[in-house]
């Protein structure tokens, strides 16, 4: 009776394919995964056990893709909202943060878009040279900082690159960081007009 | 070399006419024909000993050019004796032009379209003086003086000798000796009726063919089996570039040190040695290319000339190209080698000299071939050192955004900015097309400017171009910076290429650098951002706009045979341009514009002149 009978195993792995399954996630299916176990509990005992051990780790890559996912979304939750001509709205802002040991300095970089394959337009790019150590050092200071927009993919651009803008870090609280454009303008790169910028970022640090 | 200070004035062509635009400058040696100076030679290679044959075909020309100007204004009054001069000056001058060709000099072709254009003057001249009293006693005491026995004689025994001179298998001596006579006879028959003239030449019938044509048959062949030579001794050698990156590469896999030519050489300095090695090697292959297209060209006066195949060519194409993906894997191997050997603690100073080998040799290529090869081999040794590859991951991070946006900044400026200035190819189709009576470099049916071809003589094309192109604004594209960023050339492409003088970008360079977070003490740490100081410091363009100031054309074959190391940006390093092999490339040419830049679009910045404004 202290027999584990094989079945209640895959019974166990089923349950957990399924809420995979039902949670949306990716990976194998859940008919995949009973096929899976059902194959190998033709084959024997022994075939049925490896097969529950692989079939778990799937399940845990799977709940881990999940935990990715999930992370990015999380990491989605940053806006922009500028002003310029007009207002734009953007629902993503991607804040990194890196520092130079051997120059002591570093840049702080506020984008619309996680990386460049990623890139979707409006497309927004800030950068700020610092020298601090830590994240946590920006709050509270404004900064010179570069700015370019560009509303359609190889259309023009606003840009702020020789005049830069002023830049405030209002807050850093764990991995969120809200910044404010005080000061500056954009200058059109056809028209070469210029225009005063506005906007608040609200970003998560990579 | 670029840089050429005319010092001449074009006349204005309505007032002038043809005549009077070619007669306002002399030779000047190392230049071309210009928007300036259309009288030049074209340049010549030199390397089959043309220079003297190239004094003599000038000489005469000037000669012949002074004197139709003086006598044209009034061609009655001249004596005929120097009428006759002109024409014995006339078949040597066409003698010279074709001598040229036949060693491979395009100059040859336009000297050949220039006597064109002096018979038909000097046939205008002749027929005037032929219908004036004095002319018609020239013409008959000429016709007495052929006669007398004296002279009969005379010829007979020269066509003697010539036909016992080529029974000899003496050409040159056979070809000297009938022209000398001949050339005097002619000078006299041209005055007189056909039928007469006939009866004078009708004697030389036995030789004139033959010695013309086996002498020249003769002087080709000699020709081609001298540039035969020459486009052996320049071709380049690639597979022992690529053994020999190789061998170095085994030796830094087990020392710091590899034996390169006789030098303990580090990994970057191997680098460095190949990188002038490979730029050697291109010179060579420039040049190779160049004087084999010398060696198979058909000459199209020769009546029968020697048989040549396109297909000849030693120097295929495809074998650059598979050097380049080669060279390209071979110099990541050796990075990769002396990666894996380095202790930690070298890796910061190794990697941070290898980029900097690196980039001009990137910057050098027109494509990013050799970066892309070489990157997985940089990461491996920055990787032998965990805290550094760190570093060198923040200044990534830190820089490669900034890289690209900025390029799309500067290239949404040019877009701005190019729309008022017509592409470089465009413009030389435009500016050198044949329309009605005017014979330029392309025929009417002709849509990309890659066969320009000399249809008339410099001198009968520039003054037309000029007025087609100067002042107008050209785009040009893939400039190189010369001479410490104040000059930049833009590549070789379709038949053309530029020169402008570069405006002071030093500001937007302190820029970049500083946006690069770039110092003396700590350089950049990404091959990308590398290549970009280095670039724009040299004054490397993506593309250039501004207005045509002077123009100069190039033969082909003399342009890459002898093309000089201080020119050999013209062509990247890489595979050669792309070429259509005519029959006669000895007759095709190439464009040099020089540009005055209203804007210059360097990869990461835009600067426009006039306003001198930055991004």
């Amino acid at each position: 009776m202290f027999h584990v009978c094989p079945w209640r195993r895959v019974a166990g792995c089923l349950t957990l394919g399924l809420f995979s399954a039902a949670a949306g996630c990716g990976g194998k299916s859940i008919s995949d995964l009973a096929s899976s176990v059902k194959d190998a509990a033709s084959q024997g005992a022994q075939s049925v056990q490896e097969t529950a051990q692989q079939v778990s780790q799937d399940v845990a890559g799977t709940a881990r893709g999940l935990a990715d996912k999930a992370s990015q979304v999380a990491q989605l939750a940053g806006t922009m909202k500028l002003a310029i001509d007009q207002p734009l709205e953007i629902s993503a802002c991607y804040a990194s943060f890196s520092r130079l040991q051997a120059a002591g300095m570093g840049v702080l970089q506020l984008q619309s878009y996680r990386d460049a394959q990623q890139e979707a337009f409006p497309s927004v790019f800030v950068r700020v040279q610092h020298s601090v150590a830590t994240p946590a050092q920006l709050a509270g200071q404004t900064f010179d900082a570069q700015m370019f927009v560009q509303s359609q993919e190889n259309g023009p651009l606003w840009a702020a690159t020789v005049q830069p803008v002023q830049l405030k870090i209002t807050s850093i609280e764990e991995r969120r960081i809200t910044a404010e454009i005080v000061g500056g303008s954009l200058v059109h790169s056809t028209t070469g007009t210029s225009q005063v910028v506005t906007g608040v970022f609200e970003g998560v640090l990579q | 070399m670029f840089v050429t200070i005319s010092r001449c004035v074009v006349l204005p062509a309505a007032l002038a006419g043809f005549w009077l635009v070619l007669g306002c400058c002399g030779v000047a040696r190392g230049a071309n024909p210009n928007s300036r100076e259309p009288t030049l030679p074209l340049e010549i290679h030199n390397l089959t000993e043309t220079q003297a044959t190239l004094k003599t075909a000038d000489t005469l020309f000037q000669s012949l050019l002074k004197d139709i100007q003086a006598i044209g204004a009034n061609p009655t009054r001249v004596a005929g004796k120097k009428l006759s001069d002109m024409h014995v000056q006339l078949r040597q001058l066409r003698r010279a032009a074709l001598d040229l060709q036949m060693l491979g000099e395009t100059a040859g072709v336009d000297y050949s379209l220039r006597a064109n254009v002096l018979a038909n003057s000097l046939s205008s001249i002749q027929r005037a003086f032929c219908s004036t009293p004095p002319g018609q006693v020239y013409t008959n005491q000429a016709q007495q003086y052929l006669s007398t026995p004296k002279n009969v004689q005379a010829r007979r025994a020269t066509v003697e000798n010539v036909q016992r001179l080529l029974d000899q298998q003496k050409l040159e001596d056979a070809f000297k000796v009938f022209n000398d006579m001949f050339d005097r006879v002619k000078s006299l028959t041209v005055f007189m009726e056909m039928r007469t003239e006939d009866s004078f030449l009708l004697e030389f019938a036995s030789v004139n063919i033959p010695v013309t044509s086996r002498r020249n048959q003769a002087f080709r062949e000699n020709a081609q089996a001298a540039l035969e030579q020459l486009a052996v001794l320049q071709m380049p050698k690639t597979q022992e570039l690529l053994q020999a990156v190789a061998a170095a590469a085994d030796a830094l896999r087990k020392a710091p040190q590899a034996d390169v030519g006789g030098q303990s050489l580090t990994g970057p300095q191997c680098l460095e040695h190949f990188g002038r090695e490979w730029r050697q090697l291109h010179l060579s292959a420039v040049r190779c290319r160049a004087i084999e297209w010398a060696r198979i060209s058909g000459i199209p006066e020769m009546t029968h000339p020697p048989r040549t195949d396109p297909q000849q060519i030693q120097l295929k194409d495809e074998i650059l190209t598979q050097f380049y993906d080669g060279l390209g894997k071979s110099l990541a191997a050796l990075i990769e080698a002396d990666a894996q050997r380095a202790a930690e603690t070298d890796v910061p100073d190794l990697y941070v000299r290898y980029l900097q080998m690196l980039a001009p040799l990137v910057a050098d290529t027109s494509d990013d071939q050799l970066s892309l090869a070489v990157q997985p081999a940089l990461e491996k040794l920055a990787g032998k050192s965990a805290v550094f590859a760190e570093e060198v991951k923040a200044y990534r991070t830190a820089t490669h955004e900034l890289l690209r946006w900025r390029e799309r900044l500067a290239h949404a400026r040019a877009t701005t900015a190019a729309t008022r200035f017509q592409p470089s190819d465009h413009a030389l189709l435009e500016f050198f097309m044949s329309q009605g009576e005017f014979s330029g470099l392309f025929t009417a049916s002709e849509d990309v400017p890659n066969r320009a071809t000399l249809l008339a003589s410099c001198p009968q094309i520039i003054p037309t171009v000029n007025q087609r192109s100067l002042e107008k604004p050209i785009l040009v594209k893939d400039l190189v910076g010369l001479t410490g960023g104040k000059l930049a050339v833009a590549r070789y492409r379709s038949r053309h290429y530029a020169t402008l003088p570069l405006p002071d970008a030093s500001a937007e360079v302190t820029r970049l650098q500083q946006d690069l977070l770039a110092t003396a003490q700590q350089p950049a740490l990404t091959l990308e951002a590398t290549v970009a100081m280095n670039s724009a410091r040299r004054g490397d363009c993506v593309a250039a706009g501004g207005a045509v100031k002077n123009f100069h054309i190039e033969g082909l074959i003399p342009r890459f045979a002898a093309l000089r190391p201080e020119a050999q940006q013209l062509v990247a390093l890489g595979p050669l341009p792309v070429e259509v092999i005519p029959l006669a490339f000895i007759s095709h040419v190439l464009v040099r514009f020089d540009v005055e830049p209203a804007w210059v679009h360097q990869r990461y910045f835009f600067l426009n002149v006039a306003a001198g404004q930055g991004p």
